[in-house]
């Protein structure tokens, strides 16, 4: 299952983006290679959706960004998750937890899909 | 990256360089993965390309958006910086609350003034009239010598026939003294004017209420109609609609006995023509209507000059007299010297048009020395701050920043400012309205509201960006390191910095040199003209008028009748040491009841002469207080059976008769195409009965011999005040008939009072504006004084440790400041000579370079600047040489 920026809920790939950047500022490509990564290329990330996703963050002081160098020593634009980042990540992980467990749950329930 | 977008990038965030940047950036990873999965270069960059879709749509997108974040930022970067400085500002001036108070007070005074009166100015002058095309409506005047001759009805007729540069012409009476009106049940004073029927709507006029006379109301037997002025609507009626269609009789009217108006209407406001009137009425089916004089007025036809239209007036009124003098055969050429046609709008503002420029222009002097004084002080202040200022430029602050923070104060003074002008403002107008001579016209529409609030944000604006601006340029200009230097003050910097601030003083004192000669005039003519020689004696001096039912003194020799019968028993009363009728009030104008006279035996060649005419009782000149030269005054025998007998004034005898003795000459009076002769009896001297400024040439009659009937004015000289002897003629008079009533009485003193309202309220202001202009002026000298001390301290005490004594050093600091002041005074004192010239018409006697007004403003300009320089010279002496050495 791919989805496409369409499909994908635009809080949903905040959350995404959110996520990815828990563990360590990176550029936009670490973002959508990290998110591809985890998923196994489940979920792809489309730029179109990707860099507007992160301004709107910015705006929101969710993130902040700074200029840096990347691995291969190249000029890159590094996102850094910030406290109400953080905090608001928290918040919506847990939602977002307890909403699939239901998911599951209702998926799972007899008389099963097959 | 390209090596452009470096450029691009130097001059601040490059929003379309990074947005590049960052997607190239992701492009060649994405692209960088694929080649490690063993795709070639190629094939990767066609898979990247695919992958990721319109790149350049993504980065308009995000070029968007990051261009309105970075503009919102930099908004909000400029506020906070701004409320920074501003907080910043507001601390400085807390720590010197003195400057902040006195930069608030001087500008607080000149935009307070300037508020005010440019708000009276603009309701004054520069407010249209209710009038159609003012400038084509016009006033035609003619005059014999310095008498205006007004146009007779048939006259009048003939002129409208003829003319070819006006489109129409009407008539206005003059101004008929405050009378009694019936209305309603009340009674009230009203000043009326008789117009013809066409005076409206010649000059376009739309009503508030109601309708306004038509040429239809000259018609006989229609109705009798009257229009109130919208100020006596507001003021008497209290704008009571309601007394449309009410009944108005006057009760006073020799004439037209029993004469019956219907209020038909109210004009719109600032129609004040003639000055003071309260209703225009139409004679109709009146024989008053077929002869009555009127001032001209006219509308110029398109394309047609004023002076046009004067040469045409001129040739057919000097036509015109000279056919009437034909008619009554009696000899004497009448010839009309002059003529005028102004335009209406300056004869209903008149005379406070020139005042009323000549105060706008004190108050833009002013304005402007408040605004050298506040500029002074700011200049003063930053010069003592060039250390700091230096300091915080060392340590990083651009020119910019210095400059914001500079403003920032300006802006915060010029708003204290401007807030305490605009509420000192309001304050001064109330003043001005309240302390307002009536014959200020249109002062009933006067209001602070739009455009003077939007003069003030400007003035406060520009304040803004003077006081602000100027200062920070002069120090923020200056070298980085020069400031810093210990022994700033040998440099030339300090010295054309001082010659800076003594320019502004100097400028300061032109300016209140200007304003105060300006004053010095008018005040000067003001007391010329309260000390003037009336010719006659206003002390203990009253005017009355009386008003009887019409229904019972019915007859002219019932009317003459009560007069003599009142005048007896009043004489009677103690405290009246003289009394006598009079033909009206005094300063009525000096071209009231003007007629013309003839002496017996003139050849048809000479000029005729236009005296005033006087009328009174055996005591008149008693009376009056008007000396008598030669012959005898009326007898108590020069009644209407008597030969007829006239007193003349001296202008008169000297016209008539120069060189001879006038008792036994025999004068005809000209009226309405008839000669009445009249043996002179008695010579007295000019008075100054109907206008303040000037003798009016009279011709006395007694009153039983002029016409049936009595004038119902009478004068009354009392031995003790006027205030003690009025209730004992009410009761005197009641016993004659209790019907009767008094109104109208003033003494002298308050009738010279009100002539001399505008001429003591132009004084006091002028006057005022000149000191606070003066004050101004020593404030300025005293800071550069102060400063220009300071900044010498080192010098002095060494000149001091070296034998110099204190007279010495004081004489060089005082010869420093007198220069100053000299340069700035010859400067003003050509000012004031070049600009005297347009109060020339104000003045009374006095002359525009009088040397007495001129010298003396020097003078007093001079003693308070040696005053001003006179605390800081005597510091500079005090100062113990051995600490002025170690200073700084």
């Amino acid at each position: 299952m791919a989805l496409g920026s369409a499909e994908l809920l635009q809080g949903t790939l905040q959350i995404l983006i959110l996520k990815a950047l828990y563990a360590a500022p990176t550029h936009g490509y670490g973002i959508a290679r990290w998110i591809e990564h985890t998923t196994d290329d489940v979920l792809r990330v489309e730029e179109g959706s990707l860099y507007p996703a992160l301004r709107r963050l910015e705006d929101k002081g969710y993130v902040a960004s700074d200029w840096g160098l990347s691995d291969n020593n190249r000029r890159a634009r590094y996102y850094t998750l910030t406290g109400t980042g953080r905090a608001h990540l928290r918040k919506e992980a847990a939602a977002w937890l307890r909403f699939s467990s239901a998911m599951t749950r209702v998926m799972r329930a007899e008389p099963s899909l097959a | 990256m390209k090596a452009w977008r470096r450029y691009l990038r130097f001059w601040g965030p490059n929003i379309e360089g990074d947005v590049q940047d960052e997607l190239h950036f992701h492009f060649e990873q994405r692209v960088g993965d694929y080649m490690s999965r063993g795709l070639s270069r190629a094939d990767a960059e066609r898979a990247a390309r695919e992958r990721i879709g319109d790149l350049d749509a993504i980065s308009r997108d995000l070029e968007t958006h990051d261009r309105v974040r970075a503009r919102r930022a930099r908004w909000s970067d400029t506020m906070d910086r701004t409320l920074a400085d501003l907080r910043i500002a507001l601390r400085s001036l807390a720590r010197s609350p003195g400057l902040a108070l006195t930069t608030t007070a001087i500008l607080a005074v000149g935009i307070g003034m300037a508020i005010a009166m440019s708000t009276i100015v603009r309701t004054v002058l520069v407010q249209r009239l209710p009038v159609q095309n003012q400038q084509q409506v016009v006033v035609l005047r003619a005059f014999v010598g310095n008498n205006e001759l007004l146009l007779p009805a048939d006259d009048r007729k003939a002129y409208a026939r003829e003319t070819r540069t006006l489109s129409a012409v009407a008539g206005v009476g003059e101004l008929q003294i405050a009378s009694p009106n019936l209305i309603g049940d009340a009674t009230y004073t009203l000043r009326s004017a008789a117009v013809t029927g066409n005076f409206f709507e010649l000059l376009g006029v739309r009503p508030v209420l109601g309708r306004l006379i038509r040429s239809s109301d000259d018609a006989t037997g229609s109705e009798h109609a009257t229009v109130l002025s919208y100020r006596a609507w507001k003021e008497k009626f209290g704008g009571d609609s309601s007394v449309i269609g009410m009944h108005n009789t006057d009760p006073w009217d020799p004439d037209a006995l029993l004469a019956d108006y219907i209020i038909v209407g109210v004009a719109p406001p600032g129609l004040d023509f003639p000055a003071g009137v309260d209703n225009w009425y139409t004679y109709v089916g009146d024989p008053r209507a077929t002869y009555f004089s009127t001032i001209t007025v006219g509308r110029l036809k398109p394309g047609a000059t004023a002076g046009a239209a004067r040469d045409e007036w001129l040739a057919f009124r000097d036509r015109a007299y000279t056919q009437a003098r034909t008619v009554s055969h009696a000899g004497g050429r009448f010839h009309v010297t002059r003529a005028e046609v102004v335009s209406l709008v300056n004869e209903v503002l008149g005379n406070s048009a020139t005042i009323l420029s000549i105060l706008a222009a004190a108050v833009v002097l002013l304005f402007l020395i408040a605004c050298l004084n506040v500029g002074n002080l700011l200049l003063l202040r930053a010069a003592g701050r060039s250390h700091e200022l230096a300091v915080r430029r060392a340590v990083g602050a651009s020119f910019g920043d210095i400059l914001s923070a500079l403003l920032a104060e300006g802006v915060i003074i010029a708003a204290l400012g401007g807030v305490a002008g605009f509420l000192a403002a309001e304050a001064l107008l109330r003043a001005l309205v309240a302390a307002a001579p009536a014959q200020l016209p249109r002062l009933e529409n006067i209001s602070l509201a739009g455009a003077p609030v939007l003069t003030a944000a400007l003035i406060t604006l520009l304040a803004t960006l003077l006081f602000g601006l100027l200062p920070g340029l002069a120090v923020a200009r200056g070298g980085l390191a020069a400031p810093l230097r210990i022994d700033t003050r040998a440099g030339g910097r300090t010295r054309q910095r001082l010659r800076l601030h003594q320019t502004l003083v100097a400028a300061q004192t032109a300016l209140a040199v200007v304003t105060l000669a300006a004053a010095g005039l008018l005040i000067h003519s003001l007391e010329r003209l309260e000390r003037v020689n009336l010719g006659f004696d206003p002390r203990h001096l009253s005017v009355f008028s009386v008003t009887y039912p019409l229904a019972t003194y019915d007859s002219a020799a019932k009317v003459a009748a009560l007069g003599k019968e009142l005048l007896s028993v009043w004489r009677a009363i103690p405290g009246v040491a003289a009394l006598s009728t009079v033909e009206g009030p005094p300063f009525m104008g000096s071209n009231f009841a003007m007629i013309p006279l003839v002496r017996e035996g003139a050849s048809t060649s000479d000029t005729a002469t236009l005296a005033g005419i006087g009328l009174g009782g055996r005591e008149l000149f008693r009376t009056m207080g008007i000396p008598v030269i030669r012959g005898r005054t009326f007898l108590a025998s020069d009644d209407e059976h008597a030969a007829l007998v006239a007193v003349v004034s001296r202008a008169v005898a000297a016209e008539l008769w120069p060189g001879e003795d006038p008792i036994g000459k025999r004068v005809g009076q000209l009226v309405r195409g008839s000669v009445t002769w009249r043996t002179v009896v008695g010579e007295v001297g000019d008075a100054h009965l109907r206008a303040l400024r000037v003798a009016t040439p009279t011709i006395y009659a007694p009153w039983q011999q002029y016409f049936p009937g009595w004038t119902s004015t009478v004068a009354v000289r009392t031995s003790s005040d006027f205030s003690n002897v009025l209730p004992l003629l009410r009761r005197e008079m009641s016993q004659v008939d209790p019907r009767l009533t008094i109104w109208d009485a003033h003494s002298f003193d308050e009738l010279l009072g009100t002539e001399l309202a505008t001429p003591r309220l132009s004084s006091f202001l002028l006057g005022a504006f000149a000191l606070v202009a003066l004050i101004l002026a020593a404030i300025g000298l005293y800071g550069v004084m102060t400063f220009t001390v300071r900044q010498e301290t080192r010098e002095i005490g060494l000149r001091m440790a070296l034998g110099a004594g204190p007279e010495r050093v004081r004489r060089d600091v005082l010869t420093r400041a007198l220069s100053v002041i000299a340069v700035g005074g010859a400067a003003g004192l050509l000012g004031a000579l070049a600009s005297s010239r347009v109060l020339a018409g104000l003045l009374f006697q006095v002359q525009p370079a009088d040397p007495v007004s001129l010298g003396a403003a020097c003078l007093l300009l001079g003693l308070v600047a040696l005053a001003a320089a006179y605390l800081p010279a005597r510091r500079a002496t005090r100062v113990d040489p051995a600490i002025a050495l170690r200073s700084e």
